[in-house]
């Protein structure tokens, strides 16, 4: 996984995000990314967003009261993390 | 030389600085509370007010309100001259127009006699009411 | 009976056994204790945190957290949930400890220490538990302490005033010509004087520092007369030790600053009496000033003994002194270094120094220019 593909994994993430959270998404994601993985944005692959999405649903639920909303938001950040499944044999 | 009110309850004090200002050319006059200073500042109308904070009667903020310097008196040039640095009654005088706070016990006579003269050619600050 | 036939019923009544356990260890907790779910719905609340909030369990659980329990600043306005510690404690997976304050049911303000922490299961956060404490009675107690100290402080430098005061008048000739025998003991006297201002300023400002009540004053000011007057309080002190000062603030150009005069006025001071204080007599002191568009930097230079290598690190510790400054100088608090750093930080500067023992100091004190300040 290079880097040019995490950072663009990254402003995938941050434009689904932006939708739901606005101004706030950038801050809200890269704090995420930094405590929780000890990385920074650009180096974000498909593997950690898988275990960062339990806690960005925690947080994400703190801040709408809506769960349908919140459950749409996760689902894309599902379908974004499993985009490049590797194939079993 | 410019005229100065000074406003101290503590007589000792009041006498002392009136004798400083005064050897500097200053006319001066004293008053021992807010109550008296407003008195005052119907017939004797200060370049500048010595003023302390914690006085009886009337206390320092309380004249201030009431003579209203930054609406009625904008040119008069306010020292707050106190002993209690870092209170919320510093803070709320220079709401209310004070120039700046000096320290009653730091201040040696040469050098009060230098900061109302570095204040009346407004050297030492910008005014409390400008943005 | 066989333990096969006993299993799920004893395995039943562990279960009761330990629920109830666990909900008496909740109910127990002698602070609020407040838990939440993975969406933010409240779970349990214990009767300390319904006594401080006054809700009662059923308009509590099942509800909405951040709706059900607001948190404010204290002008009443309401704080966002991304900026709450519940919130926090998501974002970083730690415990967050702070201090907030809650609207209770009846609308009153309550401040609390509170502490928040994720529910985890195997690494995975299921909910949160909040534990929080109604700091009320201390807050009173740290608003009466901080009244008393600038009361007091107030009382002891009223006396110190008048001595002060006159004690000038006379060495400076207002009342008449003094001898030189007088003069000297007018010198002590005023000596004496400064000592005292000295602690009472000291231990006034540490005590607030300590309790977090130091309040900054912004005013709009020239660095230049503020370092002029300064060097003018200074100058008795120095003149006794023969030491000279030089007053390089007017070496480059300044523009205005926004910061506290009085808490700057005091670094200053202290940092220049030290400097007097620990220089030979005939050496030399300077102050000098530079700006950037950001910050403005006081460098205060003695011909000094130095700081010791070994030590230097400790230099900011509250109660410490080289030992070769408690030779030569046995006055001295170990405070005055302590409180210097604490109203550095207050003013959201820097300070730092370069000393080799014998060579003298240089301390640095950097702060903002504070144009954006209001």
């Amino acid at each position: 996984m290079n880097s040019q593909s995490n950072a663009m994994l990254y402003d995938k993430v941050l434009k689904i995000t932006n939708v739901y959270l606005g101004p706030a998404a950038d801050r809200f994601m890269s704090r995420q990314i930094q405590n929780h993985l000890n990385k920074e944005p650009n180096e974000l692959t498909e593997k950690d967003l898988v275990s960062l999405i339990v806690w960005i649903k925690v947080s994400v639920s703190l801040l709408t009261e809506d769960s349908g909303i919140v459950d749409e938001y996760i689902t894309k950040l599902n379908e974004l993390a499993n985009a490049k499944t590797p194939t079993k044999s | 030389m410019a005229k100065i009110l000074i406003v101290e309850d503590d007589k000792d004090l009041n006498n002392a600085y009136c004798i400083i200002l005064k050897s500097e050319g200053h006319e001066v006059v004293g008053a021992f509370d807010g109550k008296e200073a407003l008195a005052a500042v119907e017939s004797f109308s200060p370049d500048l007010i010595l003023l302390d904070l914690l006085m009886p009667v009337m206390g320092g903020l309380e004249f201030l309100q009431k003579y209203d310097l930054i609406n009625k008196h904008p040119e008069v040039k306010v020292l707050i001259f106190t002993n209690m640095e870092n209170s919320p009654e510093v803070t709320k005088s220079y709401d209310l127009g004070a120039h700046r706070c000096i320290i009653k016990s730091w201040t040696a006579p040469h050098n009060l006699a230098r900061v109302i003269e570095d204040t009346l050619n407004n050297k030492a600050s910008s005014p409390a009411t400008t943005a | 009976m066989s333990d096969a036939q006993s299993g799920p019923d004893n395995t039943n009544q562990l279960i009761v056994e330990k629920q109830a356990e666990m909900e008496a260890l909740f109910t127990s907790i002698g602070d609020g204790a407040i838990t939440t779910d993975e969406f933010g719905k409240i779970t349990r609340i214990n009767p300390k945190a319904r006594q401080i909030l006054g809700f009662s369990e059923k308009e509590m659980i099942g509800g909405w957290f951040p709706n059900k329990i607001v948190a404010v600043n204290d002008q009443d306005k309401i704080i966002n949930m991304i900026d709450r510690p519940i919130t926090k404690a998501f974002l970083t997976g730690k415990t967050i400890s702070e201090k907030c304050i809650y609207r209770t049911k009846k609308g009153k303000l309550v401040p609390v220490n509170l502490s928040v922490s994720p529910i985890l299961v195997d690494s995975k956060p299921l909910g949160a538990i909040q534990v929080f404490r109604d700091i009320t009675l201390e807050e009173e107690v740290d608003r009466m302490k901080s009244e008393f100290i600038s009361l007091a402080s107030h009382q002891l430098r009223t006396p110190l005033s008048s001595i002060k005061t006159y004690s000038h008048m006379l060495i400076e000739g207002y009342m008449g010509d003094v001898n030189k025998d007088q003069q000297k003991s007018l010198r002590t006297i005023i000596g004496a004087t400064n000592r005292m201002n000295e602690l009472i300023s000291t231990l006034l400002n540490i005590t607030r520092m300590e309790s977090g009540t130091i309040r900054v004053s912004l005013k709009t000011i020239n660095a230049k007369t503020l370092v002029d007057e300064v060097i003018e309080e200074l100058n008795l002190l120095a003149n006794e030790r023969s030491i000279e000062i030089n007053n390089l603030s007017g070496k480059y150009q300044l523009d205005v600053i926004r910061t506290d005069p009085l808490l700057l006025k005091e670094i200053l001071i202290n940092l220049m009496t030290n400097g007097i204080k620990y220089t030979p007599e005939n050496g030399k002191i300077s102050l000098t000033v530079k700006q950037t568009t950001e910050h403005i930097t006081f460098c205060v230079a003695d011909s000094g003994w130095g700081i010791p290598e070994d030590v230097q690190n400790q230099i900011f510790s509250k109660f410490f002194r080289a030992k070769n400054i408690v030779k030569r100088e046995t006055t001295g608090t170990g405070l005055g270094l302590y409180l210097v750093k604490g109203l550095v930080d207050a003013l959201e500067g820097r300070i730092w120094f370069k000393s080799k023992p014998k060579h003298g100091t240089k301390f640095y004190v950097e702060i903002p220019n504070g144009k954006n300040q209001h």
